[in-house]
């Protein structure tokens, strides 16, 4: 989890370098490398693959069949009928790792969004306008990043535990489970952003066209949002995608030790979590599916990302 | 340099304070300690008021704090139940070196994690060795021979063990080489615990312990490290000085370990230092599969029981070690390059 | 790379090496190490722990008045005899109980052991100075006296029935805690409470590795036959995977609470299962609270998901620990199933989905509109039930929710964290304040074997006034609660036992509890451990008479 963090530090170097040589032609630029970059082609197809899996997925097996459980099948290896398998109330995994990928995705999506929007607003007041405001904000945010993600986390997840009621939308329930959740993940993850995103406004504001901008009457906000946002934009989408990759793993992490997501909604970390004890019972088709998904999904992620990276980063000569 | 350790530890002592003081309204309420006590029933409401009153739950949060913070001492609670304050309390709080006492095993908090803490740091300090070995390893071998055959191979597999999630290592290693070895009558990997207990006490059993563990806690990292070691390395190549270096004429070897591995490193020390308490992240999920007997473990059962005054010890030890490293990463890094002045 | 290549070459020869040294070990002690999935906090069950694992522990170093054996027959170990109305130990009211003590019994450091101790315990459960768990029953003795060394007289305020398997579970050393209880005012931070000082079982503690285990060697001083084994290893693994793994590679040779999917794995490979009853039943509890649930109390819902749910399936499926025909856990017929006091007459209820239907209709519950779900009055068959996240409950939720659909009732699912789940009314349990129509777990009557319960009984209705009643089901059926009542007071078994017949008719005919399985307690036991005789309380009374096989 850390080093991907990480990777995010490096984007606030370059991005630094970025805005000072080409300001205009970045974005042509950077799809010209992306689409060079090997590897990231293979994530954006790799994602576009897993994603077709859960939407035409969810148009071929409709919600009652992931549900559908019949004992007397239980725990099958995978076969023709059940290429998955079934797990121990014979449901189809295969069903229900669509269904609980799309609530894995969307935990992921929401978090990520959350925790950009915390960090952006966060980084930028505490980069534009500075002084108290940044450093009670710098000191907070420090408070945050002094204890280890997870364990702030599963601590959040115990407090917020069983105090959210079920949510019903566009026609499904929803555990309340899934919007602690969301709601953790988004409050834990935005501290990387947060200071990126301040370093990158404490560079830009003292900008030329920043100046130019402040002289012809801009006020603040056109400036932090018309002038700079665009400028910052670069290292955000980067820490967006590498992000989402993180809320998955840590959806997944917080399941497995039983304080995440809970029946009846199921994610591809929770259907792990159940089949834990599978491992030494041989029943190898309960905990690979849903984990392989995790990776793959993951993998195209981490993948994109790199290649958005290095499509946005001018000194890397590759491929 | 002194002067730069002090005004940094000043510095970092309202970020404490903010950090224990969001700490414990947060722990205050992730559960009731009281409800079940562990067991199968449900504790009886004077059974309830009585541990109540004589545990000092009853008083106000901000007062907890205060206990928690300076102690007891000077406050008379009512142990018996008439409503008259009877019995000083036996608290020296934080500030005077006692954490409290557990809820759960009544006995005080600093020895129930100095129990916990040797061996976590047995496990995390050898993992940690482990990966960083590994990782510089691994990373400047891709870094000498960018894009071959080998340097994609190791890219490709970084990416996908990077993508794992730590349980799913560390069930799988168990599965193959404690359960699968076993059956197949290999040289076979023990599943739980730091040694055998009756046996006597020896290194090579407690190693033997660690190997799965520590793999599952290090495979993950060396793939991230090693990216990084790996783009370090390749940046340091590319420069002006190592081309300068081998037009003076100096050897491969020596340039790589003298100039290009030293600088290569730099960033290394900053990771390594930023990581180390949270390196107990993972330690939660490894020790609690592996039997571990260690702090990831304790946490997991104080956050089970709302043990809060273990947990409080807990993490604020944890932010401690973070501010801490967080200085002497400063230190080395500034050590390592005489660029930089504390 | 040389440099990568002797470094992995030196960390393989390190690994192999370590592999080879601690394979070596040469055992001639016979020892015995059990799994548990918890570590407890302390040993000093009752006082300091309330954990169904230190309870467990505590017949290996303690001796308590009299323990009972997997036949559920009392013994006595520190008492001469049980005392009953026949041998004078209980008086003729029923209220003063008199224990007589072996003049043989001894603390593991030579001190006879009185009746002093007995006073002593009494003392410290009562004592203000002591934070301790529960001080049940103790709190409900008017007094313990010791007229002799060897005489006990405990003196009930009201008639206790349960009395027999609640008083002196445990017994502690006056000499050793008494000059702690002086100097410090309280045994709340006596070391003696992680690792007794001295002990009247036929094990000593000596040795407690935080995280790892317990050592127990064998008491040389015990005033009994002495133990067999020289040692028992108590193991955390608090990972039911993990337990498994060390189960299969002999690494332990007992393991408790086994899932039953890890049962059927085990007892492939080669490892015995087996069934304790202690007790305990999983059955479903009904919202009888005033202004909710409406639905839920009517008897005809709840005869329509009696007979709308195939428990009988749930348990052949589900529930299977072995290969066998007959290898899985049973529906319970009642609450106190499977012990002298369940009624045999009482049947359980079919699965008959046809008649949940025609239950359904008769009481006007009908799918007007054809979605599948059934009305009255405009009001929609929808149906909450909780319970806590365990796996199993949550699998058998998903499955009686689909068979409950059949029949036209619409169940949603909830799965609380445990603490506030098994919470009560007064810390804000949604179930206690009556937030659900009806929910899950599993019990068993509060002093087992005793029958005694009260869980149905109007006085133990939550409310703000008594925030911890144990009735969150909010029932009070006078004619139950009567009988309820009753039973308490009947010193004469037989007599108490037809009362109990009659509470289990009523509660069937009513539906007011729905038995959904019988749920022992498994045990998974290697094939070298002997003379393992498990019992439901005390359950390991005979330690001493455990061994190993070669």
């Amino acid at each position: 989890m850390a080093a991907s963090q990480r990777s995010i530090d490096d984007v606030v170097n370059l991005q630094q370098h970025d805005s000072l040589v080409m300001p205009r032609t970045l974005a042509g630029l950077a799809w010209m490398r992306f689409r060079r970059h090997r590897m990231a082609m293979v994530g954006l197809i790799m994602l576009g693959l897993l994603i077709a899996y859960i939407v035409i997925g969810s148009l071929v097996f409709t919600e009652a069949f992931a549900n559908f459980n019949n004992t007397r099948i239980r725990v099958q290896p995978p076969s023709l009928e059940h290429p998955f398998g079934t797990d121990e109330i014979g449901r189809s995994i295969l069903a229900r790792t669509i269904y609980g990928g799309q609530i894995s995705l969307i935990i992921a999506l929401l978090s990520v969004l959350l925790s950009i929007t915390i960090g952006t607003a966060i980084g930028v007041i505490a980069g534009y306008y500075g002084k108290l405001a940044d450093s009670v904000l710098m000191r907070f945010t420090e408070a945050v990043l002094s204890l280890p993600t997870l364990l702030l986390l599963l601590v959040m997840a115990k407090f917020f535990g069983g105090r959210v009621p079920d949510l019903a939308l566009l026609g499904r329930t929803f555990s309340g489970s899934v919007i602690v959740i969301i709601l953790i993940i988004g409050f834990t993850s935005w501290t990387y952003l947060a200071r990126l995103v301040r370093s990158s406004y404490l560079t830009l504001k003292e900008q030329d066209f920043v100046l130019a901008a402040r002289a012809l009457g801009a006020s603040d906000r056109q400036i932090v949002l018309r002038h700079i946002l665009p400028n910052a934009m670069a290292p955000i989408l980067v820490a967006a995608t590498l992000g989402i990759a993180n809320a998955i793993l840590q959806e997944a992490y917080i399941s497995f030790l039983g304080l995440g997501v809970q029946a009846p909604t199921a994610t591809w970390g929770s259907m792990m979590q159940g089949a834990t004890g599978a491992i030494t019972r041989g029943q190898w088709w309960l905990w690979f599916f849903p984990g392989l998904l995790i990776v793959l999904t993951v993998l195209g992620i981490n993948f994109l990302g790199d290649g958005l990276r290095d499509a946005l980063d001018p000194r890397s000569q590759r491929g | 340099m002194l002067r730069f350790i002090v005004r940094r530890l000043i510095q970092s002592i309202p970020l404490l304070f903010l950090i224990s003081a969001i700490l414990f309204v947060i722990l205050n309420n992730i559960g009731d300690p009281l409800a079940t006590l562990g067991g199968r029933q449900r504790t009886s409401a004077a059974e309830r008021d009585r541990l109540e009153r004589q545990l000092g739950l009853d008083q106000p949060i901000h007062m907890q704090y205060i206990f928690w913070l300076i102690g007891n001492d000077w406050f008379q609670f009512d142990s018996d139940g008439d409503g008259v304050g009877d019995r000083y309390g036996t608290r020296r709080g934080i500030l005077r070196g006692d954490l409290g006492s557990s809820f759960r095993e009544r006995r005080p908090v600093s020895d129930v994690i100095s129990d916990r803490l040797p061996p976590t740091l047995l496990l995390m300090g050898t993992a940690y060795v482990f990966t960083i070995i590994m990782a510089l390893g691994v990373g400047i071998y891709s870094a000498l021979r960018p894009y071959s055959r080998a340097d994609n191979v190791i890219t490709a597999l970084s990416f996908i063990l990077y993508s794992m999630p730590i349980f799913w290592i560390a069930l799988s290693l168990l599965w193959i080489f404690a359960v699968t070895f076993k059956q197949a009558g290999l040289p076979y990997l023990p599943t739980v615990g730091m040694y055998e207990p009756g046996q006597p006490v020896t290194v090579a059993q407690v190693a033997r312990h660690m190997v799965l563990p520590v793999l599952s806690l290090s495979l993950i990292s060396i793939a991230g490290y090693s990216r990084y070691v790996r783009s370090g390395m390749l940046e340091v190549i590319n420069s002006d000085y190592i081309r300068t270096a081998y037009a003076k004429g100096l050897s491969g070897r020596r340039v790589l370990y003298r100039h290009a591995l030293k600088n290569a490193s730099l960033p290394l020390v900053t990771l390594i230092g930023l990581d180390i308490p949270f390196l107990l992240g993972g330690a939660v999920v490894t020790e609690q599969i592996f039997s571990w007997p260690g702090m990831g473990q304790l946490f997991i059962n104080a956050l089970d029981g709302a043990d809060f005054p273990v947990l409080m010890g807990l993490l604020m030890l944890i932010a401690l070690l973070v501010v801490i490293f967080q200085i002497l990463t400063d230190v080395v890094y500034a050590l390592i390059d005489p660029r930089i002045r504390l | 790379m040389h440099f990568r290549k002797n470094l992995l070459g030196a960390i393989t020869i390190l690994m192999m090496v370590s592999m080879v040294l601690g394979g070596v070990g040469a055992q001639n002690t016979k020892s015995l190490s059990l799994a548990f999935v918890q570590e407890i906090d302390s040993l000093n069950f009752g006082m300091y722990s309330s954990q169904f694992f230190s309870a467990l522990l505590t017949t290996l170093w303690n001796s308590p008045a009299w323990v009972f054996d997997d036949q559920l027959n009392p013994i006595p170990r520190l008492a001469a005899e049980i005392p009953s109305t026949d041998n004078g130990g209980v008086s003729p009211d029923g209220k003063t109980i008199t224990i007589r003590l072996r003049d043989d019994i001894v603390w593991s450091d030579g001190e006879p052991i009185t009746s002093a101790d007995f006073v002593f315990t009494y003392e410290m459960f009562m004592a203000d100075g002591n934070a301790v768990d529960s001080r049940s029953p103790y709190s409900l003795m008017e007094s313990v006296t010791a007229p002799d060394s060897q005489t006990v007289v405990v003196k009930f305020a009201d008639v206790y029935a349960p009395w027999l398997t609640s008083i002196f579970t445990l017994v502690h050393p006056k000499h050793i805690l008494e000059p702690i209880f002086e100097a410090e005012g309280t045994l709340d931070n006596a070391s003696y409470n992680r690792i007794p000082t001295v002990s009247s079982g036929p094990f000593v503690v000596s040795e407690w590795q935080t995280g790892n285990y317990i050592l127990f060697t064998r008491n040389e001083a015990y005033f009994d036959e002495p133990a067999i084994l020289d040692q028992i290893f108590v193991r955390f693994i608090p990972d039911d995977a993990a337990q498994v793994a060390a189960l299969i590679n002999r690494d332990v040779d007992l393991g408790i609470f086994i899932a039953p999917d890890d049962a059927l794995t085990l007892q492939r490979n080669g490892i015995d299962i087996i069934a304790v009853n202690s007790g305990y039943n999983e059955g479903l509890y009904f919202n009888f609270r005033e202004g909710k649930a409406p639905a839920i109390k009517e008897l005809a819902v709840r005869q329509a998901i009696a007979y709308g749910m195939d428990r009988q399936g749930i348990v052949e499926d589900l529930l299977r620990y072995g290969d066998g025909p007959d290898d899985h856990n049973v529906v319970a017929t009642n609450f106190w199933y499977n012990t002298p006091w369940s009624n045999p007459d009482i049947q359980v209820e079919e699965y008959n989905p046809d008649l949940a239907r025609q239950i359904l209709e008769e009481a006007g519950w009908i799918d007007e509109d054809g979605d599948g779900i059934r009305e009255k009055d405009g009001v929609r068959l929808r149906l909450t039930w909780a319970t806590n996240q365990r796996r199993l409950r949550t699998l058998v939720q998903a499955v009686g929710q689909q068979q409950l659909a059949e029949v036209g009732i619409e169940v949603q699912l909830v799965n609380l964290p445990s603490d506030i789940f098994f919470g009560s009314y007064g810390d804000g349990n949604p179930v206690a304040l009556g937030e659900y129509d009806f929910w899950e777990f599993s019990t068993t009557p509060g002093s087992f074997p005793d029958p005694n319960h009260v869980y149905w009984t109007c006085a133990e209705i939550p409310s703000d006034d008594n925030p911890s009643g144990a009735n969150d089901m909010a029932l009070c059926d006078e004619e139950l609660d009567a009988l309820f009542q009753l039973q308490r007071t009947l010193a004469d078994p037989e007599a108490r036992q037809a009362i109990f017949y009659q509470i289990q008719q009523i509660m069937h005919d009513n539906v007011y509890w729905l038995p959904m399985w019988h749920d022992p307690d498994l045990y998974a036991l290697s094939a070298r451990f002997e003379n393992a005789r498990i019992a439901p309380i005390f359950q390991f009374w005979n330690a001493a008479n455990w061994d190993v096989s070669s």
